[in-house]
């Protein structure tokens, strides 16, 4: 998995037409104006050697930790993403959560009330806010709550925060979280609807859920219990569609200017900063086939089916 | 045997049969599928009549930040470009990228699936490894980058996207074709040597082409969207007007401070929703005919009211009655239920009577597809959609219950009435321990301070140590899982256990070992027991009563020794004759003719085409069920006193 990241980090720029360097170096560059400057990044990147023997170079230095040097802002590219992979990860994290407890929840609310009015219209509702672009949805809220009504921030910045301090920063940096956050959940909840909708769907046709009827539970009790089934596919499609969300956090950032990862990379592509397009995407990919690898690690923990299965 | 008609339970499911007839509920579901036509068609016709309706060229500047006139329909942007030009030339944009896109993935899925499962070895080990890479990187993120490098234009836009795109569709309809490859056609065709394109050709992308229309839909769907993205992010073709880069521009401009963003952020936004909400829902349509499973099941999707109990102390009184005072009968007359929504309907059970008097095991035998496990559901109020109980009457203590009405059953279950599942290997919580799952079933009756004591009685009258009763269900054997669901069912001391199919998954010697405890366990209660079985011997090893069921009807109905010894009824008798072992006979025999279809049973009796001994007015009228002291038969020939 991470190597092929690597491999494409690699390989991309040097597939692409003209030579690596033209995109390494942009002529509009402030470090490029120098010969001497020019000669030293062109020595950073070894591009003078082997294609196999860059590549052993690359990897090495990626296993350093080392990502090259941002072309735009002279800095390492390393430090530019620790300032702002938190971000990210707070916003996508905090998103996911919101998105799949409400998801779920009225995703298993429309299965078990299948058919009826209001479940078609759940569905109606979900669809067209599925449908609508990301940066639609951001932007629609950023005017109203933010232009029209002047409620929150209209940008969210690091810089803001910096000042204040304890409770202040706190409070500060969820009023900049909610907007951004909350596009990144009207986006993500559709999926998460469907997966517990079907989930719940397929667990309501199991014999125990009959039985539970038959046993005289209370339909509240009966829901739990498919529930209770339901909520593993759920978090796993949830946790599997992560970098769906990260690629969505991007535009979302872009929309709110706020500083992550993903407004990192829009900023770079303008300014065609290669090592740090580079560098992002390898920090992401990293992040999210670990968050992968976890999910695989601990379902079969939680999932008992899957041992019944195994065992049948 | 037969092909098994619809009507009785497959083996495994405790659910309601299922109807045979199509449920209104697809239709419901064909509308927003046509709705979804309508909506991609407009976006589809703005595109292409964007030449004639657009008035204007799209990329000519002219005054700043127009407001809405006649030569502007949408006003301008801020450097004066036509916004209306702009929205239907951007639609095409759209179109062709979501399109050819959608084509380009949706070729190399289909090649790589089928390659992958005709061919199997290293291809389909190396291409689905790519495929489990590229889903799990971030999408959007990766698009990026390769955008990046791959320049901006239409067709790199494409390219991009299509490299990504593939991998999705690819999984699934491999999964689809790998079930189409054990299917024996497709194997016998492979076996014989058929060329594989042949094979491929002619079996398999028939047979997956549901699955690949609903994966292009999708397809177009996320290219769609994706091309919106990338070009708000400033990587779309920069010689072509989209949706995405109107939106890049306005964003970029901050359109929503100059008030312009009605007209230049909505239209192009809304467009992209509408065509991106029309293909979802054209998706919903199709994905539902590729997958009937989508469809109706028997839980939810109705109320189920809540029931309110006053059974409070009735469990201690009961408990306490048990042995001293001799409990009434528990009676059901007049059941009739029925299938299916247009004529003609289907009668699962007809006009069926039954009593159990308390500590009485009753024996309900008959063919699958006879009816008695829509009489078990029925008592049970389980009968599910587009099924109901026409009418149907149980009298317990004096007290009466319609069971046409859902409310009424449902006071019943469990408490009353208990049930013990065809297959109750899946009738417990496969994440819930055992323990946690009777009490559970205790706790709808009594005091709450009883509960957990209750559980533990139950259960360890069933020889479930305290050890085993903290397990999961898997973690036990079926015999153990068993007898953990007739402990469920017995803990509120019920009037009437009905057990329905209950042994059959297990082997002959658990079989008895458990019927042997359940009727146990009845008789301490004093619960009577109804043994649902099509299985004769086994039911007559435990049974005081037998009662023959036959099309929904009740043919013969006697005491044990009677029915095995002196049957009248000729049915019962091809049954016997079944199993040589009970009546001495020589050889056994299976009952020639097939399980009649209740939709066109033959005028008269049930059983005339069947029957050995039927005479020319069995052709015209139905038998009545005649009362002859204890035994009762419906046969007009040899039932007759
Ligand atoms: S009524 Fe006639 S056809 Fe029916 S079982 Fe009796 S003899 Fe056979």
């Amino acid at each position: 998995m991470l190597f092929v990241a690597i491999v494409v980090n690699f390989t991309l720029p040097r597939l692409a037409p003209g030579s690596a360097a033209d995109y390494l170096l942009p002529p509009e560059s402030a470090v490029a104006r120098s010969a001497g400057e020019r000669l030293k990044v062109l020595r950073q990147f070894g591009l003078q050697r082997s294609l196999p023997e860059q590549f052993v170079r690359y990897v090495v230095r990626l296993a350093h930790g080392d990502l090259l040097v941002s072309v735009r802002y002279g800095r390492p590219v390393r430090t530019l993403l620790a300032e702002r992979l938190p971000w990210t990860l707070l916003l996508v994290g905090s998103s996911l959560i919101v998105a799949l407890l409400m998801g779920s929840a009225i995703g298993f609310a429309a299965a078990w009330r299948r058919g009826s009015p209001r479940d078609i219209g759940s569905m109606v509702v979900v669809i067209l806010f599925d449908s609508m672009p990301v940066f639609f949805v951001g932007m629609m809220l950023l005017f109203f709550f933010s232009v029209k009504l002047r409620w929150l921030p209209l940008f969210g910045a690091v810089n803001f925060v910096h000042r204040a301090s304890g409770f202040a920063a706190v409070r500060e940096v969820l009023r900049r979280l909610i907007l951004p956050a909350g596009t990144l959940v009207l986006a993500q909840i559709g999926s998460v609807y469907l997966a517990a909708r079907s989930a719940m769907v397929g667990e309501l046709r199991e014999d125990y859920v009959t039985f539970a009827v038959a046993k005289g539970l209370p339909p509240r009790a009966v829901r739990a219990h498919a529930r209770r089934n339901s909520l593993l596919p759920v978090v796993t499609i949830g946790l599997v569609s992560l970098g769906t969300l990260v690629g969505g956090a991007t535009v979302v950032e872009t929309v709110f200017s706020y500083p992550g990862v993903g407004r990192l990379v829009y900023d770079s592509v303008l300014a065609r900063d290669y090592p740090v397009i580079q560098g992002a995407f390898f920090v992401l990919a990293v992040t999210v086939i670990l968050c992968n690898l976890v999910a695989d690690l601990i379902t079969p923990f939680v999932d008992r089916r899957a041992m019944r299965r195994s065992e049948s | 045997m037969t092909e098994p008609i619809l009507l009785d339970l497959a083996p495994g499911s405790l659910s309601a049969p299922k109807p045979t007839s199509e449920t209104p509920r697809r239709d419901r579901l064909a509308g927003p599928a046509k709705v979804g036509l309508g909506l991609v068609g407009l976006v589809v016709i703005m595109a292409a009549a964007a030449p004639i309706v657009a008035r204007s060229d799209p990329s000519k500047t002219g005054i700043p930040f127009g407001h809405p006139s006649r030569s502007h329909l949408l006003g301008t942007d801020d450097v004066g470009h036509d916004l209306w030009a702009q929205l239907l030339y951007g639609a095409r944009v759209s179109v062709l990228v979501g399109f050819v896109t959608a084509c380009i993935s949706l070729a190399i899925a289909l090649f790589v699936s089928l390659v992958a499962v005709y061919r199997r070895g290293w291809f389909e080990t190396i291409a689905f490894r790519v495929v489990d890479l590229t889903l799990v990187l971030p999408f959007l993120i990766l698009v990026i980058v390769v955008a990046v490098f791959v320049g901006r234009s239409t067709f790199a836009t494409i390219l991009v996207l299509s490299c990504v795109l593939w991998a999705r569709p690819a999984r699934v309809l491999r999964a689809t074709a790998m079930r189409l490859r054990e299917a024996p056609h497709v194997m016998v065709a492979m076996a014989s040597g058929a060329p594989g394109g042949w094979v491929i050709r002619r079996h398999l992308l028939a047979r997956i082409a549901p699955q690949a229309v609903a994966q292009f839909v999708r397809l177009v769907n996320f290219a769609v969207l994706s091309e919106a993205s990338l070009a708000f992010l400033g990587l779309g073709d920069p010689g072509r007007i989209s949706w995405g880069t109107t939106l890049y521009f306005a964003n970029a401009r901050s359109a929503f401070l100059t008030g312009a963003w009605m007209w230049w952020i909505l239209p192009p936004a809304v467009g992209l929703t509408l065509l991106s909400s029309g293909l979802a829902l054209i998706g919903f349509g199709v994905e539902e005919r590729a997958d009937p499973r989508l469809r109706s099941s028997p839980i939810g999707g109705q109320s189920l009211r809540r029931v309110r109990s006053q059974h409070g102390e009735v469990i201690a009184r009961r408990s306490a009655d048990v042995g001293r005072r001799p409990l009434g009968a528990v009676e059901l007359s007049g059941l009739v239920v029925e299938y299916g929504l247009d004529e003609p309907r289907l009668r699962a059970v007809d006009n069926v009577a039954l009593t159990v008097e308390a500590s009485w095991v009753v024996g309900l035998i008959g063919e699958s597809g006879c009816g008695k496990s829509s009489l078990a559901s029925a008592l049970m109020g389980l009968i599910a959609r587009p099924g109901r109980v026409l009418e149907g009457r149980l009298v317990v203590d004096e007290a009466e219950y319609d069971l046409s009405q859902r409310e009424s059953v449902a006071t019943l279950r469990g408490r009353t009435l208990g049930l013990i599942p065809q297959s109750s290997m899946n009738a417990l919580n496969p994440s819930q321990r055992v323990f946690d799952q009777v009490v559970e079933a205790a706790a709808i009756v009594g005091s709450a301070a009883s509960v957990r004591a209750r559980a533990h009685d139950a259960l360890a009258a069933l020889r479930i140590t305290t050890a085993e009763r903290h397990r999961f269900p898997h973690e036990l054997s079926g015999g153990q899982r068993q007898r953990v669901v007739i402990a469920m069912a017995m803990v509120n001391y019920p009037r009437l256990v009905i057990a329905d199919e209950a042994t059959s998954g297990l082997d002959p010697l658990t079989q008895i070992e458990v019927l042997r405890e359940l009727t146990q366990r009845c008789a301490a209660q004093s619960s009577g027991l109804l043994l649902i079985s099509h299985d004769l011997p086994l039911v007559a090893k435990v049974a005081d009563r037998i009662a023959v069921m036959y099309a929904g009807r009740i043919v013969e109905e006697g005491p044990t020794t009677t029915i095995l010894n002196e049957p009248i009824h000729p049915y019962t008798i091809a049954l016997l004759g079944a199993y040589p072992r009970l009546n001495g006979g020589a050889t056994a025999q299976s009952i020639a003719g097939d399980v009649p279809d209740l939709r066109r049973l033959p005028p008269g009796c049930a059983f005339q085409p069947r029957c050995a001994y039927a005479e020319a007015r069995c052709a015209n009228h139905v038998p009545e069920l005649v009362v002859t002291g204890p035994h009762a038969v419906a046969c007009m020939v040899r039932g007759q006193p």
